[in-house]
């Protein structure tokens, strides 16, 4: 497969083991090898050219907890989670080959939106965000080493609580137009662009602001709610749900995971959270969503 | 890899609820379900991979010739059986290489240390005796870790011993020069103590599995959480378990029905008294038999499976 120069490339799929382009005029990236003056594709995925820079981005990674698979762009809304803590400045593990950066100026500090950092805060950086804690976050910036920053000026933005976390293929999250969406069963998900999905208790939206639209406690606390028997067994069954459909590839929607929750307390035994677990179960849940889609 | 004390506490307060409720809807007692394959690599004399929720485990077994006055004088007439576990960088992506060294060094002391005991070691073990005999290598890739790795890892390394097959020999021996007739029928009379060497025989199978193979013990993990104990726990749920008991049991056939035998025990966690062992121990026994069975299904099922398709092949 031949690379025009003209043509635009970022829709081109690609195999491993297929040539791409010749070596002399383009350099290769990621995902990619040389092979007599060829550079010939590593993985199966999409074919990204920066100016003279060949890469392939890989459709679904080697398998495991970290499907090493996101690539960073401004605006992306991300899932992450707190590996380090440095100075004026959190590392976050984004599921992308490098940790992002969150500086503590980019985040909405206690006390006002508008007031300056001070020292103090710099001391107790770990009040806010401390190692492992999920947050979600809008990536603000890519460096020129591909590393990316992020923000959470945002009421909406900031730690999670809640819920619990489910990994899926970064291939499998579109972008849509809002990526907060609550299901009719008192469940709202976070689908993170980085593949990266929290689900938790519905947080009704005059709660959400808190006083004069931010409340610090709140925002930074690491106390859970009281979460009742039913919801936490509608965060398991939907957990559940975008398991069964990130095993068969199926693309995470809005639209589809509602589908697939309102299908699933159609059927029999929907009262048994883990039936949608067995294969003939998972099967047809997969049917039934494609159909409808 | 690390977790938030929210994710911590929102597991902990699920599994004591009343009825708990896991983040996956599986009762406390369920595994998750397991996928195990025996014979995955051709060059080892035996080998499994189990697959377990997010755990994975491959072993290999490999059996060397050892003879007497070897390098570090370590050789047992009746064999041995060695250990080592490697836990893979893909594994662990947040550790750092020696950490993960500490972590494999860990899981092979255990594993060592539970088939280090005589009693383990198959009988056919012996080529030449008191001069040459089989040292069982066994070698397990720990390639991804979901949690409840040691059960896992013991289910695999069973798998893999299961699966192992000895190669046959017979014995040679050499004529001395002198050939008073006294002596060389006294040779005769007493062919294998005077054996100097074997060969491997030239024979369609691959040799014979090892004697007692059914020995091979299962590790069982409760996780204890104030007054609940739940099976095959995830790494967020293993965080969020107060400590961990795990009983390392050996089951045979004559034994199924009655009791089997103990190979060790260990304990992480916080602080104890010593006869809440006692009352988790009828527990961990039935669970125990449970996986015993079962698994011992799966690689009956995978033996008769590849006999039937050796003869096919035949």
């Amino acid at each position: 497969m031949d690379l025009d120069e003209d043509e635009d490339s970022t829709s081109r799929i690609t195999s491993p083991g297929e040539s791409i382009i010749s070596s002399q005029a383009f350099m290769r990236g990621h995902g990619t090898y040389l092979e007599k003056d060829q550079v010939v594709s590593s993985v199966a995925g999409t074919i990204e050219r920066v100016n003279r820079l060949v890469s392939v981005k890989a459709i679904r990674a080697r398998k495991g907890i970290f499907c090493v698979t996101y690539i960073p762009e401004v605006g992306d809304l991300v899932v992450g989670r707190v590996t380090e803590v440095a100075a004026r400045r959190w590392k976050v593990h984004i599921n992308a080959r490098q940790d992002s950066v969150l500086m503590l100026g980019s985040v909405n500090l206690p006390g006002g939106i508008q007031r300056r950092k001070l020292e103090s805060d710099e001391l107790q950086m770990r009040t806010f965000f401390e190692e492992g804690d999920l947050l979600v976050a809008e990536i603000q910036q890519i460096m020129g080493d591909g590393g990316s920053s992020l923000h959470t000026r945002s009421l909406k933005y900031g730690k999670l609580r809640n819920g619990m976390l489910e990994i899926v293929p970064s291939a499998l999250v579109r972008r849509l137009k809002s990526h907060f969406f609550s299901l009719p069963c008192g469940v709202d998900i976070i689908l993170g662009l980085n593949g990266f999905i929290w689900i938790m208790k519905h947080v009704k939206d005059h709660e959400q602001l808190g006083e004069q639209g931010f409340d610090a406690e709140a925002v930074y606390s690491n106390q859970n709610d009281d979460i009742d028997q039913a919801t936490r067994g509608s965060i398991a069954r939907t957990a559940n749900i975008i398991r069964v459909l990130s095993k068969a590839f199926v693309p995470l929607t809005d639209a589809i995971l509602a589908d697939a929750y309102e299908w699933f307390m159609e059927q029999e035994g929907s009262s048994d959270v883990k039936s949608i677990l067995n294969d003939e179960m998972a099967d047809q849940l997969v049917a039934a969503v494609t159909a409808r889609a | 890899m690390s977790t938030s004390k929210s994710e911590q506490s929102y597991t902990a307060q699920g599994l004591i609820s009343n009825p708990p409720l896991r983040s996956d809807g599986r009762s406390l007692l369920d595994y998750r379900p397991i996928c195990m394959s025996t014979g995955v690599y051709p060059q080892a004399n035996g080998s499994a991979k189990v697959e377990c929720g997010g755990s994975e485990v491959v072993v290999g077994v490999m059996c060397e010739i050892d003879h007497e006055g070897n390098e570090d004088h370590s050789f047992s007439a009746n064999g041995r059986i060695k250990c080592n576990v490697l836990c893979t960088p893909s594994a662990y992506p947040a550790h750092s290489p020696p950490a993960l060294d500490d972590l494999s060094y860990d899981l092979s002391v255990i594993l060592s240390d539970v088939y280090s005991d005589p009693g383990l070691l198959p009988s056919n073990l012996v080529v030449v005796p008191g001069r040459k005999s089989w040292t069982i290598h066994i070698d397990a890739l720990v390639t991804a870790d979901g949690g409840n790795l040691l059960d896992v890892l013991f289910l695999a390394v069973r798998a893999a011993l299961w699966n192992c097959r000895v190669p046959s020999t017979k014995n040679i021996e050499y004529k001395g020069s002198s050939q008073l007739g006294n002596e060389s029928a006294f040779v005769t009379q007493h062919r294998t103590s005077h054996a100097a060497d074997f060969e491997i025989k030239d024979f369609w199978e691959d040799g014979e599995s090892l004697a007692n193979r059914e020995t091979f013990p299962i590790a069982i993990t409760l996780n204890l959480l104030s007054s609940i104990h739940f099976l095959d726990a995830t790494h967020l749920e293993s965080m969020a378990a107060q400590s961990r008991l795990i009983f390392i049991y050996s089951f045979s056939q004559s034994t199924l029905e009655g009791n089997p035998t103990i190979r060790g025990i260990k304990y992480f966690g916080e602080a104890m008294p010593l006869k809440n062992v006692h009352t988790h121990m009828p527990n961990a026994q039935n669970y125990a038999r449970e996986l015993y069975s079962s698994s011992q299904m799966q690689l009956g099922v995978e033996e008769s499976s590849r006999r039937q398709g050796r003869v096919a092949w035949r």
